[in-house]
């Protein structure tokens, strides 16, 4: 097949299987990454999401568990679980509630919720140029004020 | 094939073919990646939506509660002139009473005429005071127990008209405890009044009439104690809600009002006294083997007991019971004389004396005598089985559950919407185009998903500056708040 391809006089052949696969490598490449870029765009708006439904849980149930802030994770955490399956598990973020302060008012506290996620990146080629050491470090803050905290839990 | 299509002068069109797949998959990408920001705008949107619903709902709840303080403050404030009223005409009516048959030569009976002359004043001021109290405990008593379920009535209707503005596609519903019944339900009178007295004790409506009205007054005193008495009188308060209200502001200690200068409740006490001792001496007696030698003329004695009664074993009647004190002598307390009884030798062999108190005896009755005689003959409101029905229809609120935290203090908002149909059109393509029409459309957006928040309303008990307010009290004090919840206590 090669002999006649060399041979081929026309040259057309030739000239356009080369530019064909050089181009459709370039094409490809560009392809995975955009498959790797529309995951991380993904991953960012799951972690972003995530981080408001886990803000809007602690904020209603900060008072009601009488300030134990591991129990307000725990409540959290349960809210943001299948949100989290969608972008690559919710072992793969850390999530943390922690009061910022007071207020004039005696029973607001206020709130940082964080959400710190680490990602694997599994697009060939374009994981090794799109993430740094093959992950995707993703975090998101949230301040939120709950309201309550005077008030006798349940 | 291969062949041909390598040397096919249309080459290009392979590459142009392979293009457009990759462009179209990754234009599939971004459109997925749409649809994935459409749905958790959905429902963070939606959620919204409840949020706003059950703040709205638990803030109108909470102004409900202090709308409900507010009128129990009212109603209880109203109570203090009563309280005053009634006293003073007790009062000026026990001044008539000794008085009035000593007239017309003794010195206190201008005292007697000054009541038939101002006792009508006094009388249309009691009759107004009573018609005010009721009218006001009547209407007001009525809206507390009402005000909640209008103010979830109006709010769930500004909730479902704002968010129909918002969007027209979102349905909301409400899950509220006053749709079911009343949540300030429970009455506590007896805390009004309680607290009413302790604001009245101190003020000039305690014995206003005197001397305005009667000078001197025979009975000095006595409006202070009978106010003090007024909310067991009238409201009836029990000794535990007393204890309860604590005993500051000139309460405390014991209530009851002594008229031991009206003379036939002195008469009656001693009486009384008297009788009872005889029936233990009379006991005393049958037990030294005398019975019927129980002479009561004669001076209280203790008589000893021969050494056959075992123990000192006496049969004392009921009533007297409660009187009879027993001691064994010794040099550090020697025998106290209060009255008659009996003594007899211990196993020991040291003598024990068991004695009637008079004192203990007479403070008792009088107090019973003296309740009696107001009852009787002063016109004091007798003790009624329906107190909401005596003090104007109904009474002052409590929440139904009790505590600074009820649970059914507590409400929902749900709401719910469709994903919309394009942004569903958008996701079945892209996944039917990735998996080469092997995939189902999707389940998940299509599935109805509703979104709850609730609120509750509560007592700042647990810190701040109402911390220390008694429970009992707090529906006396409108520091009422609301906070966001994720889940009423009970609910799913």
């Amino acid at each position: 097949m090669m002999k006649g391809l060399l041979r081929d006089t026309r040259g057309e052949v030739t000239t356009t299987t080369l530019g064909f696969a050089l181009t459709w490598f370039v094409a490809f490449f560009v392809f995975l990454m955009n498959v790797q870029l529309g995951q991380l765009f993904h991953r960012r708006d799951v972690v972003d999401h995530a981080a408001a439904i886990a803000a809007d849980v602690a904020k209603k149930t900060y008072c009601m568990k009488e300030e134990d802030k591991s129990a307000t994770e725990q409540e959290a955490k349960k809210a943001i679980k299948n949100v989290l399956d969608s972008a690559g598990g919710n072992e793969a973020c850390k999530l943390s509630v922690n009061a910022s302060g007071g207020s004039s008012d005696p029973g607001a506290k206020a709130l940082e919720v964080k959400l710190e996620c680490s990602f694997d990146c599994k697009v060939p080629l374009a994981a090794q140029f799109m993430c740094k050491g093959g992950t995707s470090k993703l975090d998101a803050k949230i301040e939120t004020v709950a309201l309550g905290c005077d008030g006798k839990g349940s | 094939m291969s062949r041909s299509f390598f040397r096919d002068s249309r080459g290009a069109m392979a590459l142009t073919v392979s293009q457009m797949f990759i462009g179209a998959v990754s234009l599939g990408i971004g459109m997925f990646r749409g649809t994935e920001v459409n749905a958790a705008f959905h429902h963070e949107t939606t959620l919204g939506h409840a949020d706003y619903g059950a703040s709205k709902l638990a803030a109108d709840h909470a102004r409900s509660a202090n709308v409900v303080v507010n009128n129990n403050v009212t109603m209880g404030a109203i109570m203090g002139p009563r309280f005053g009223v009634e006293a003073d005409n007790i009062t000026m009516d026990a001044n008539a009473a000794i008085a009035c048959p000593t007239c017309p030569y003794s010195s206190i009976c201008k005292v007697c005429i000054q009541y038939k002359a101002n006792k009508p004043r006094a009388l249309a001021k009691l009759v107004w005071v009573r018609a005010k109290q009721q009218l006001l405990w009547g209407t007001l008593g009525k809206l507390s127990g009402d005000v909640d379920k209008l103010a979830f009535q109006q709010a769930s209707g500004l909730i479902n008209g704002d968010v129909a503005k918002a969007d027209s596609k979102v349905k909301m519903r409400f899950e509220d405890p006053s749709s079911s019944g009343e949540i300030w339900g429970g009455g506590n009178a007896d805390v009004a009044c309680k607290l009413s007295m302790k604001d009245t004790l101190p003020s000039p409506v305690t014995g206003h009439a005197f001397p305005l009205l009667i000078s001197p007054n025979l009975l000095e005193g006595l409006p202070k104690v009978l106010v003090q008495a007024m909310p067991q009188m009238i409201c009836k308060a029990t000794s535990a809600a007393s204890a309860a209200a604590g005993g500051g502001g000139g309460g405390g200690g014991s209530d009851a009002p002594q008229l031991p200068q009206i003379k036939a409740v002195a008469d009656k006490t001693k009486a009384d006294c008297k009788a009872i001792e005889d029936s233990m001496r009379c006991a005393v007696s049958a037990a030294s083997g005398n019975a019927g030698a129980c002479n009561d003329g004669a001076e209280p004695e203790i008589a000893e007991l021969p050494a056959s009664v075992a123990g000192g074993r006496v049969e004392i009647p009921s009533k007297a019971q409660p009187f009879v004190q027993c001691q064994a002598a010794s040099p550090s307390s020697p025998l106290r004389m209060g009255g008659g009884g009996y003594s007899y030798r211990n196993g020991a062999g040291a003598v024990v004396s068991c004695t009637f108190d008079r004192d203990k005896c007479e403070d008792k009755k009088l107090s019973e005598n003296s309740d009696s005689f107001m009852r009787e003959n002063l016109g004091l409101p007798k003790i009624v089985s329906n107190l909401a029905s005596m003090l104007g229809g109904s009474e002052t609120r409590k929440p139904s559950q009790g505590t600074s935290n009820p649970k059914n203090f507590c409400t929902c908002a749900f709401s719910e919407k469709p994903v919309d149909q394009t942004m569903i059109g958008i996701s079945d393509a892209v996944r039917t185009i990735a998996s080469f029409g092997a995939s189902d459309p999707s389940t998940a957006l299509r599935k109805k998903r509703e979104y709850r928040s609730c609120g509750r309303w509560y007592f700042p008990a647990r810190s701040g500056e109402f911390a220390s307010t008694p429970e009992d009290e707090q529906p006396f004090v409108a520091a009422w708040k609301w906070n966001q919840t994720t889940k009423c206590e009970g609910g799913q």
